[in-house]
């Protein structure tokens, strides 16, 4: 199944109408997201008020940084072990929108976190922290790809990384459980099943759905580009050399 | 015609706009890099066509 995928042409196609009909879903599915969010289901008191209304932003944010986070090991290890030039090209297209989402969470849960807690971070908060390094963790993987000299090094270089990173995704998970945290204990995804009422959870789920779609369409679109400068750059060796 | 919120109403109102921007700013960009890689690679490809015809 990698091997069919692992073929550029076979993407270009797959994705030259894939991705819009992402674009489309996305757009419907937070827009409906939104709607509900912001204008019809109640305020929760138990939950401060109104303000409980950033969750149909901030945790969509949050699944999405950790699942791009678990996409970007995926890719990179089976770039590791199959050498599947398309994998890596998603691993390498994973990382600034997965970086964006991660920011994304940071800075929402901030703006959440002031007027529920009364404050916009906390150091020794296990949760947060652990999102912090996640988001270090890609804008590391960027880094140390450019760093590298030839796209083999940079590929392994950043596929190390992601993978030893990925140790990181369980920790942020459990860590509301195993660790003291300004943050609830999981209310969705728990062994009992979701804890929360069908009002908010539907929603909520539906809102990150939309934004698993944006984040899969726009991840296609840079593989795209991706694509298409590397086979650039080959043509202009056949242009220097005159093949 | 907006929601009205209780007291937190600009926590909720900057919590959607820093949505819009990082979301809106990344679709941006990742459209603009797709459409200059393309447009590099039809010019390099017009390139290559012209030298094989002289």
């Amino acid at each position: 199944m990698f091997s069919w995928f692992a073929n550029p042409h076979r993407f270009l196609m797959l994705s030259s109408w894939l991705a819009p009909l992402f674009y489309a879903a996305a757009a419907l599915l937070i827009a409906w997201g939104l709607w509900q969010g912001l204008w019809m289901v109640p305020k929760d008191d138990y939950q401060g008020g109104d303000i409980m209304r950033v969750m149909f932003i901030h945790v969509p944010a949050a699944w999405l940084a950790m699942a791009s986070y678990l996409g970007m090991a995926v890719m990179s290890f089976v770039w590791f072990i199959w050498r599947h030039e398309v994998a890596d090209i998603a691993a390498k297209a994973i990382a600034p929108l997965g970086a964006t989402w991660t920011a994304l969470c940071l800075a929402t849960g901030a703006i959440w976190g002031k007027p529920t807690w009364g404050t916009w971070w906390q150091w020794d908060d296990a949760r947060m922290m652990s999102v912090l390094f996640m988001f270090f963790l890609f804008l590391g993987y960027m880094a140390l790809r450019a760093a590298m000299d030839t796209r083999q090094k940079a590929a392994r270089a950043g596929a190390i990384l992601a993978m030893v990173g990925a140790l990181n995704v369980p920790l942020i998970k459990f860590s509301v459980d195993l660790f003291t945290s300004l943050h609830q204990d999981a209310s969705v995804i728990t062994p009992e099943g979701p804890k929360m009422a069908a009002v908010y959870l539907w929603p909520l789920l539906i809102s990150s759905l939309g934004h698993s779609l944006l984040f899969a369409a726009l991840v296609m679109t840079l593989m795209r580009a991706e694509i298409w400068t590397r086979r650039a750059a080959q043509s202009r060796v056949r242009l220097m050399t005159g093949d | 015609m907006l929601p009205d919120f209780d007291s937190n109403a600009a926590f909720i109102w900057a919590s959607y706009s820093v949505g819009l921007l990082f979301i809106g700013g990344a679709m941006a960009s990742v459209w603009l890099k797709a459409r200059a890689a393309k447009t590099e690679l039809i010019r390099i490809e017009a390139r290559i066509r012209d030298q094989k015809r002289g």
